[in-house]
């Protein structure tokens, strides 16, 4: 009876970090606000070691998508100890750098990403977790795609040139090598270029039947307009950072984009999870991120309720998810992580832009 | 050995041979606490000797994807645009290595300065080859133009960091000297302390000793090894101590002597004390004794005087009746007729005999009040540490009663004075029974 009485009854706090002054963090701001709305409505966290149902709470930082920026929000999180985990970062660079802040010191905190895919990021360190698969299996779908599905045999790339860009720049060139295809150029971009123009205008000299986008959404917009000005057809194809695009309708329109999930995922909980963002949002469609950021807030959840409020304990609990103690089953399908921190049984899908919606790609 | 090592001279110069030990101890135990703080900067070191390294090798790839941009640019061709991805990609490789050192978060700003600089020019350098390529030069210069002045700053930022990484080992290398020679200080001063010891340690124990001794502790001091000096001051101590214990035990044995004499004479004083109470107490008794046997003696002198008067008249009585028997015998046998005054004369007689009887209780009674005198006296005479005159007194006592019993007894026996008498008087009492 004492130590019930002794046990903490205040919020369990989670760090939440992500470029949300950006519209690539909406989704992942409002999804993990919406599964601490339910997690609450249901009593909190409770069970196990975390008493009789806590309320979640939400420490959101806005990290801007920059490193400098992410290593000063890290450094924040990570000094206050009411923080147990942190979900996020978002995109790779930001969370390489935020990573090597949370592993460190005498209190390592978890940092669980639900879309940083960056190879280098497996592993970095015993703290890191993602829920989305690596760049490695975003490249290598694409050219699988590329090659299979549109028959193409010579592929331009423009990729941004940050650790993102450049990995699914390296992973789809060595696949679609591999697979017989040629890349006739790679240029690279960064947020600043003003345009494409002039590497678009190469590639249609070198004749290029596939246009592959290692970039970020602004990138990709920049280049479709400029092909759109151009008046260049080649089918264009994507990573799951150019998620989003497809709000910008006829210019985005039949862009292929791999991602780890898609909205139109056939799965009861999926289907809850899209029809409860939607009834909170205005009938807005979760992105991955978003739907990663919620599955990720789910998961912790639980952890928490097995761990208690102890960040090396819930590494230590997560680190078994899948590996010891039950998978996670979530809106984006099943977590298991591996020794890296990794998901290696998530799958990559191929989606469309099809009437201003991002759908799942039939396989023709 | 020991006397190699016997003087404070021979120490402190012995303590220099420590001190050349020491020196291979200094090496031994450098070479164990440089090990340690190797091992404790052996990370901090190879990662700072490892992000020169890459800050130098970042440096040369970045130099050479200029190289190779800048000569795509005059001369373009495959390999040169090959040679470009492949500097541009290196140098990528190079930054990240530098993330991966964790270095400090001054140092990770800089990188990523560097790495968002770098990626710059490399756009600006392909967008500029995209432009020559397509044969429009005079925008390919003018990218160029931008371009140069980000190359140089990245240059300079390579190198910058670069040197501040060596110099951060370098500083890393002065911290690791500083500390082994304050180690080493630290070493020179346990010897220098251990040598200044091995003369305070025995001082302090000969003011040790000394101060037992000044307080009176002269039990046997151990003062342990130390210089013969010191050795010689102790034996010094020690036989000024001995001398003082055998001296202090004679004190104390002949005082112990006086205390037990002092003792006898306390046991005698106080035996003497209560003798001289009993005595007094005896002395009191005899007194009261004395007084109660003067009175006792002077009533039985009363008495005596009464039972010689007493005697005397029973005696004249008896010579009396004597006479009257004889003159009754004769007048009987002259008178018989005169036997009834005769008769009468008898019992006279008898009558003075049973005053004379009633006298002898009178005597009787006195005996028994010299008997009770006697009975006291022979308490008296019975105490312990009876004085001279006591033991006299009681002597006197016996005598006296012993001749007032013979008195006595001679009174009652028949008398004696007329020999002849035996018969007639022996005849009376043996008559006078039946009467």
């Amino acid at each position: 009876m004492l130590a019930a009485c002794s046990r903490p009854s205040g919020p369990i706090v989670i760090g939440l970090a992500g470029p949300f002054s950006q519209p690539r963090g909406t989704s992942m701001l409002r999804a993990a606000q919406l599964a601490v709305e339910q997690i609450n409505a249901r009593g909190g966290v409770k069970g196990g070691k975390a008493g009789g149902g806590r309320p979640l709470k939400l420490k959101v930082a806005d990290d801007s998508g920059s490193e400098n920026v992410a290593m000063r929000v890290a450094e924040q999180l990570y000094a206050d100890p009411a923080v147990l985990a942190v979900v996020g970062h978002l995109s790779s660079d930001p969370s390489k750098a935020a990573a090597r802040i949370y592993g460190g010191g005498a209190t390592p905190l978890v940092m669980v990403s639900p879309s940083a895919s960056n190879p280098d990021l497996g592993g970095i360190n015993p703290y890191f977790f993602r829920i989305c698969p690596s760049d490695l299996q975003h490249g290598t779908e694409l050219a699988r795609f590329a090659w299979q599905t549109l028959a193409a045999r010579r592929a331009g790339i423009i990729y941004l040139n940050d650790d993102y860009g450049r990995g699914v720049r390296h992973t789809f060139a060595a696949a679609f090598t591999r697979l017989g295809g040629v890349v006739v150029e790679a240029d690279p971009a960064v947020p600043e270029t003003r345009s494409l123009e002039p590497y678009l205008s190469r590639m249609r000299q070198g004749g290029v039947d596939v246009l592959m986008l290692a970039t970020e959404r602004p990138e990709a917009e920049l280049a479709l307009r400029e092909m759109q000005a151009l008046g260049l057809r080649w089918p264009v194809i994507g990573g799951d950072a150019l998620t989003g695009i497809e709000a910008d309708g006829a210019l985005a329109e039949g862009v292929y984009v791999s991602s780890a999930y898609l909205a139109d995922r056939r799965d009861e909980r999926n289907g809850a999870f899209v029809a409860d963002y939607a009834r909170a949002y205005q009938g807005q469609r979760p992105d991955h991120r978003g739907a990663g950021a919620y599955d990720v807030i789910y998961l912790l959840a639980r952890v928490i309720a097995e761990a208690g409020p102890d960040r090396k304990a819930i590494r230590d609990n997560l680190v078994q998810v899948g590996r010891g103690k039950p998978s996670f089953e979530g809106v984006t399908g099943t977590v298991i992580f591996d020794a890296n921190g990794d998901v290696p049984g998530k799958q990559v899908m191929i989606g469309v832009i099809r009437d201003g919606r991002l759908v799942t790609e039939t396989e023709r | 050995m020991r006397l190699l090592f016997d003087t404070i001279r021979s120490r402190i110069v012995a303590g220099l041979m420590p001190l050349l030990i020491g020196l291979v101890g200094t090496a031994l135990l450098g070479a164990v606490t440089l090990r340690q703080m190797r091992q404790a900067v052996a990370e901090e070191l190879a990662g700072l000797r490892a992000s020169s390294d890459v800050g130098g090798g970042l440096v040369a790839t970045v130099s050479e994807e200029i190289r190779t941009a800048e000569q795509y640019l005059a001369a373009p061709s495959a390999d040169a645009r090959k040679l470009f991805q492949a500097a541009s990609d290196e140098a990528s490789q190079y930054e990240k290595r530098l993330e991966a050192f964790g270095v400090t978060s001054e140092d990770r700003l800089a990188v990523t300065r560097l790495k968002h600089l770098h990626a710059s020019i490399q756009v600006d350098y392909s967008i500029a080859h995209a432009l020559k390529d397509l044969g429009r030069d005079h925008e390919a210069l003018t990218q160029l133009a931008a371009v140069r002045a980000d190359a140089a700053e990245v240059t300079r930022l390579a190198r910058d960091f670069s040197s501040r990484q060596a110099a951060k080992a370098a500083q890393a290398a002065d911290r690791l000297t500083a500390a082994s020679k304050e180690r080493e200080k630290g070493l020179w001063l346990l010897l220098a302390r251990w040598a200044l010891l091995s003369i305070q340690g025995p001082l302090s124990r000969l003011v040790t000793a000394a101060e037992r001794f000044g307080g009176g502790d002269l039990r046997p001091v151990t003062v342990g090894e130390m210089p013969r000096e010191f050795r010689v001051l102790a034996e010094a101590m020690q036989r000024m101590a001995d001398r003082l214990r055998r001296i202090v035990g004679e004190v104390v044995g002949e005082s112990d002597l006086i205390a037990g004499s002092a003792g006898d004479l306390s046991a005698t004083s106080q035996q003497l004390a209560a003798s001289s109470s009993q005595v007094s107490t005896a002395m009191v008794e005899i007194s009261g004794g004395a007084d109660h046997q003067r009175s006792e003696l002077g009533a039985m002198g009363t008495g005596l005087e009464e039972l010689r008067r007493a005697a005397a008249e029973m005696a004249e009585a008896a010579d009396r009746t004597a006479q009257l028997g004889e003159e009754i015998r004769t007048v009987a046998d002259r008178h018989r007729g005169d036997v009834a005054a005769a008769g009468k004369a008898l019992l006279d007689v008898r009558e003075v005999v049973q005053t004379t009887s009633q006298q002898v209780g009178e005597l009787a009674q006195l005996s028994a009040a010299i008997d009770d005198f006697v009975d006291l006296i022979k308490r008296i005479s019975s105490r312990p540490s009876r004085r001279p005159g006591q033991v006299s007194t009681a002597g006197a006592s016996r005598s006296w009663r012993k001749k007032s019993v013979s008195w006595l007894m001679s009174r009652r026996a028949p008398p004696r004075r007329s020999p002849a008498r035996p018969a007639s008087s022996g005849s009376t009492w043996r008559r006078s029974a039946p009467l």
